[in-house]
């Protein structure tokens, strides 16, 4: 394939594609927690209200399918910016840059173990003894959607691939 | 009772079992990821440059380039977090919560560990990583 296109775009490409999933899914996930936060009692009024006043449950497997996606494509970027992106970053001293790099990693797998929970509590409704869990777990896996999301922005604004 | 009702109802009972596994699954596998990682277990070590693969926790070398050993936690993680999900999902007492009414009242106070953990967990992750704070 790299006859074709060279190694940098490719991976450029790939790493695009990345991005968008991950502004998919923040898009979802924000939308479901702030909406799981809203006053039920006021009507919907201002631009923040309107965008609270949806159903929660309706996104609840579109975030799973992106959440996951998203997460496979990261993994398997991750071993081309081991070599390319990280090295060099190591060599120019952006330690601090590169830990949270690794924080980002981290709370990402974490958040994704907790990807079958949080569709279990969803598909449980029903019972209101799960409906705070579900807040704040919703509520958690949207501020690691957010944290990631920027560490890997402004890593990619450090150096990107083919830099 | 009709055969239709009998089904319904064990559908639902399987349903249940299958929730309340994920659930455990979700509150035990990021414990044992973040495990994983500190005491390096890792199930292989993959050395990207070389696109070599190893059994368990192997170091970097010169020959090989840098050493990933994230895949292995993940995978590490996936097999130690369903094998115990699966032993829960399968006791009695998770089987029908509702037959015990003190794990009934407990169940869902337990599950707040779904996002209490991963909290209690990141202060850990970020200690673990002092390497690059502390880099001059």
């Amino acid at each position: 394939m790299f006859n074709w296109i060279h190694s940098d775009v490719f991976w450029s490409i790939l790493l695009i594609i990345h991005g968008l999933l991950a502004v998919t899914l923040l898009g979802a996930i924000t939308h479901q927690s702030l909406a799981l936060f809203r006053n039920l009692q006021s009507a919907p009024q201002s631009l923040v209200k309107r965008f609270q006043s949806v159903r929660p449950e309706v996104y609840t497997r579109t975030i799973c399918i992106l959440w996951l996606v998203t997460f496979f494509m990261g993994g398997w970027i991750y071993a081309q910016y081991r070599i390319t992106v990280r090295i060099p970053l190591e060599q120019q001293g952006y330690w601090w840059s590169q830990g949270f790099f690794e924080i980002k990693e981290h709370m990402v797998s974490i958040g994704t173990l907790l990807i079958p929970g949080y569709w279990a509590l969803w598909k449980n409704l029903d019972k209101p003894a799960f409906d705070l869990t579900r807040k704040y777990t919703t509520a958690l896996l949207a501020a690691i959607c957010w944290f990631s999301f920027l560490v890997g922005h402004v890593l990619n604004n450090i150096r990107g691939f083919g830099s | 009772m009709t055969t239709k009702n009998l089904e319904s109802n064990e559908a639902t009972r399987q349903g249940q079992t299958q929730g309340q596994a994920l659930m455990v699954f979700s509150v035990l596998a990021p414990c044992i990821y973040v495990a994983c990682n500190l005491y390096h277990w890792p199930l292989f070590t993959f050395f990207p440059a070389t696109n070599h693969l190893t059994w368990g926790w192997t170091p970097m070398s010169d020959d090989e380039g840098p050493a990933m050993y994230w895949y292995g936690w993940l995978l590490s993680t996936l097999i130690l977090g369903v094998g115990l999900a699966g032993l829960a999902g399968l006791s009695s007492a998770l089987k029908n919560p509702t037959s015990n009414p003190l794990l009934s009242k407990l169940l869902p106070h337990v599950l707040h560990l779904l996002w209490i953990l991963p909290l209690v967990l990141l202060p850990v992750i970020v200690y673990s990583l002092k390497f690059y704070w502390l880099h001059r």
